[in-house]
């Protein structure tokens, strides 16, 4: 499968969509929809809602996450906003504030 | 130049980016930017990679399709596989064999009026006139050993390895060039 990296010298405003797995150090202010996982590196920044089969947040999300199979909030990473997902995984050090909402079907 | 810490930003072939992209690094195109993308660095537009109505960086290479304003602040390159639709704004152009541009070219340092102010001015270095027909542009010697699919940012990073510089522009060419490409200039659908 491809990959998309947005770069840490990077900032996008508005609409990433596709079928490649996403990986982000850079900023990303709009929507992020991939049909592929999403991974927020440490340094990584989203101002976004974002949805994916997985996410992988190790980085900074303001904004709601859908996670159609499964949502990871990583240790150092701030999630700051409603998660929606049938699996969520919080690691010790992550800090989160928001909802959850565990109640959708398989994607 | 660029990547010289190592990073860069690369749009993969099946994603699409509606909006603005800036970076202060190399920005690799394999699939699709509909908006501005701006570097301090350079613009890649790999083969079947896609981007408009807006490329600006000090390096511009168009492998793919380019529609709109590509405005290169030192250097713009279109390879063998390369469209431009639009207007060409840059003081050394290398138009190789194969490539293709229909739109105008402009080589005297001045850039779109709506061009950000975020990369430095193109200093206008063109004062040679030239003939602009794509067969007369002379294919540097890199280019002629790149492999045929290999992506131009795997050969420019090779290059850059090596601190060898890229082959420098043969010809450079003022004011307007025409070249009607018919339905070749189409964009493939994503």
């Amino acid at each position: 499968m491809a990959e998309t990296t947005i770069g840490p010298r990077t900032r996008i405003q508005g609409r990433v969509t596709g079928r490649d797995v996403l990986v982000v150090d850079g900023e990303i202010h709009g929507t992020v929809e991939m049909d592929a996982p999403i991974r927020v590196q440490h340094e990584g920044r989203l101002e976004a809602e974002v949805q994916g089969p997985e996410v992988a947040i190790g980085g900074t999300i303001t904004g709601h996450v859908v996670g159609l199979k499964k949502v990871e909030i990583l240790p150092g990473a701030k999630m700051i906003g409603d998660v929606r997902t049938p699996r969520i995984l919080i690691s010790d050090g992550a800090v989160f504030r928001g909802r959850v909402d565990m109640d959708v079907g398989e994607g | 130049m660029a990547d010289d810490q190592g990073t860069r930003t690369e749009i993969g072939p099946d994603t699409v980016v509606t909006g603005d992209v800036q970076a202060d690094e190399d920005v690799v195109v394999f699939g699709r930017i509909d908006g501005t993308v701006a570097s301090t660095t350079a613009v890649i537009v790999e083969e079947g990679g896609q981007v408009g109505p807006r490329v600006q960086a000090p390096t511009v290479i168009v492998a793919g399709w380019a529609a709109g304003d590509v405005v290169g602040n030192e250097r713009v390159e279109i390879t063998e596989t390369g469209r431009v639709a639009g207007s060409v704004y840059a003081p050394r152009l290398v138009l190789l064999e194969g490539g293709a541009i229909r739109g105008r070219v402009v080589m005297d340092g001045t850039r779109p009026e709506s061009a950000p102010e975020n990369v430095p001015v193109a200093r206008a270095t063109a004062t040679r006139t030239a003939a602009s027909a794509p067969a007369t542009a002379r294919r540097p010697a890199a280019a002629s050993v790149r492999a045929a699919r290999e992506p131009v940012s795997a050969s420019r990073a090779r290059a850059a390895a090596a601190n060898t510089a890229p082959a420098a522009p043969a010809h450079a060419v003022a004011g307007s060039v025409q070249l009607d490409l018919g339905e070749e200039i189409a964009p493939k659908d994503a």
